[in-house]
């Protein structure tokens, strides 16, 4: 995390000295020659550190700390007072700066002093985000954010899925997860996070559909105070939060579109303002977002924005349902049956052949989150050492269960329409010399593009 | 609770086939459900009724055919309202929410046009008293105006039927 750091003194040399010395820390360096300038900087873009003169034309130091502290607390201040002048040093600290240093100043003491503000942020925001890690919790698991997983995927089609995760490990790429409801999207997004570079830096999640889109968007970009009715105080979105880590945004198709194109802009700029805000801020976020929708018929519904659809579909993850990857059922009902059974301290240590059966046969509608209910709820039923089907809910038992997915099915006109536009388009629109690459006439892919 | 679960059935005496089903599904997926009960075009379901008024309407009483008409709707919004209350109880006992709403007509369009309305529905459940009627419900119709997985609820056919 680079701190951004403000110089403000009207002497040229210090400016010059210091930029020089603290850039070459590595620091974002801006710099003031008076008050005035410098409180326009600050209004104008976000700093970590204000490193002010006490002597300077307009408003000094003392008048600039002021200011500063009441519109944006949480800039620390260094003050740089005159030789001598303790008075000056005890005020500026009682006006809320963080240090001084007093002329002339050793320049590896002011260092020092940077950071440890730097670390001091860091720390901070750490906190932060652990506090709002923890008040998390995933719809998929409902257990909090910070407990540990597995990810049971033996099935060929789900190996997929771990490729393409293994594949992206050193990549910061934006990812866009689908699938069923209850297919483990939330699991996914993140182990995508923790194999990667930002596994030490927050990893923070929102679900769209829960909030309305003023919410949403406080939520998301943060508000100042006096933002809206109930903003008493200024607020850091998860945005600013997840700088640097990663932001999971679960069923981002319902997203409202206006936010949709703000979303967009801080993928592309990499920059927001907060709501009611003027100030951009700058964050570096790797976006993980998912969905159980069919995103290209929102999408040519007009109620999902194309080029948005583009920065988040970097990377594709489908997680298939739990009915395409049977082979998968045996080891996850055992894995939540081990996990279930420790909770409760019941000695269950299988299931019956009968009772697997009836569930390797079921096709689960409500996927891996519906296989973990059903064991679940079996252990606290179950008798026995071994799951039996009166464990069972007896409606999977009553009943036979079919799911169909109508993303996943074709009539075979559809697939040859979809055969012959495709044809078209190579053939720049020429519909004879896409019927002759058919071997067709040109009435019969008429009537094929027809249909 | 947000309504992730259409659960579509046909009016009438067994509105609540596959219901059990249903609740078990929503309370496993920390779902409320939405009903949506249909009555097909053909509102008369008996053969004895349709065969009386065809004969009352051939005799030109078109009266007589409007009463009988009025007293089978009557008679099925009656067995509806008992069927949902009882599904509603169901469903609170435990704590499920649900809501509902009665259409008539077509059944694949009655879907498209409710799903347009509640588009967080991430699944159609299909009671057995539309999935077992063919006649009734397109499926193909409506595999091509929803995105939203389908799924068939039935009963097994019974040995040596």
């Amino acid at each position: 995390m680079k701190l951004r750091i403000l110089i403000a003194d009207d002497e040229e040399i210090t400016l010059k000295h210091l930029s020089y010395a603290l850039g070459k820390e590595g620091y974002d360096i801006a710099t003031a020659n008076n008050g005035i300038e410098a409180l326009k900087k600050i209004e104008g873009r976000e700093f970590d550190l204000l490193i002010a003169d006490i002597k300077m034309p307009g408003i000094d130091g003392i008048t600039l700390l002021t200011e500063v502290k009441e519109k944006y607390p949480d800039v620390n201040v260094i003050i740089i007072t005159g030789f001598g002048s303790i008075e000056s040093a005890v005020n500026a600290m009682s006006k809320g700066a963080t240090d001084y240093v007093t002329k002339p100043f050793n320049l590896d003491e002011l260092t020092l002093k940077v950071k440890k503000i730097e670390e001091k942020k860091r720390l901070e925001k750490e906190n932060v985000a652990l506090k709002v890690t923890l008040q998390q919790s995933f719809p998929s698991s409902g257990k909090n954010a910070v407990a540990g997983f597995s990810f049971i995927a033996k099935s060929k089609v789900m190996r997929r899925v771990t490729d393409i995760i293994t594949g992206i490990q050193n990549s910061d790429c934006n990812v866009l997860i689908t699938g069923e409801s209850g297919t483990g999207k939330g699991l996914v997004a993140k182990i995508i996070h923790y194999t990667s570079g930002r596994k030490e830096l927050p990893f923070l999640a929102v679900n769209c559909a829960i909030f309305t889109e003023e919410l949403l968007a406080s939520e998301l970009f943060g508000h100042e105070k006096g933002a809206f009715t109930g903003a008493v105080s200024a607020k850091q979105g998860l945005l600013e939060i997840a700088d640097n880590g990663t932001l999971f945004l679960d069923e981002i198709a319902e997203m409202s579109p206006a936010l949709q194109a703000k979303l967009l802009k801080v993928i592309e700029d990499r920059e927001f303002i907060r709501v009611g805000g003027t100030r951009s801020i700058k964050v570096d976020v790797r976006f993980i977002a998912a969905t159980n929708q069919n995103l290209n018929s929102i999408i040519s519904g007009g109620r999902f924005r194309e080029d948005l659809y583009y920065r988040l579909n970097v990377m594709d993850i489908f997680i298939p349902p739990l009915r395409e990857r049977k082979e998968d059922i045996t080891p996850l009902s055992r894995h939540f049956l081990e996990k279930h059974s420790k909770k409760t301290n019941k000695k269950i240590t299988g299931f019956s052949e009968e009772a697997m059966d009836i569930l390797t046969s079921y096709g689960f509608p409500g996927n891996v989150r519906e296989l973990e209910n059903i064991i679940e709820r079996a252990v606290i039923l179950e008798k026995t050492s071994l799951i039996t089907p009166e464990s069972l809910p007896q409606s999977i038992r009553l009943f036979q269960i079919e799911t169909i997915d109508p993303n996943r099915i074709k009539t075979i006109d559809e697939l040859n329409k979809d055969y012959a536009e495709k044809i078209l388009e190579y053939a720049e629109n020429n519909k004879s010399k896409a019927a002759d690459l058919l071997g067709i006439s040109r009435t019969s892919l008429w009537r094929i593009l027809k249909k | 609770m947000k309504e992730k679960i259409l659960f579509v059935t046909k009016g009438g005496e067994n509105t609540d086939e596959g219901f059990s089903y249903v609740l078990e599904l929503a309370k496993a997926l920390n779902s409320g459900i939405a009903v949506l009960v249909v009555y097909p075009r053909q509102m008369m379901t008996s053969f004895e009724d349709v065969m009386s008024a065809a004969a009352f309407a051939e005799a030109g009483d078109f009266q007589t055919v409007r009463t009988l008409m009025k007293e089978q709707e009557t008679e099925l919004k009656e067995t509806e309202e008992k069927k949902i209350k009882e599904m509603k109880v169901k469903a609170a006992e435990i704590s499920v929410g649900l809501i509902y709403k009665t259409v008539s007509g077509d059944v694949a369009s009655a879907i498209t046009d409710y799903l347009k309305e509640r588009t967080g529905i991430e699944m159609v459940l299909l009671s057995p008293n539309l999935s077992k009627e063919r006649k009734i419900l397109d499926i193909r119709k409506l595999l091509k105006n929803i995105s939203k997985p389908i799924v068939n609820i039935t009963l097994p056919e019974k040995a040596g039927a």
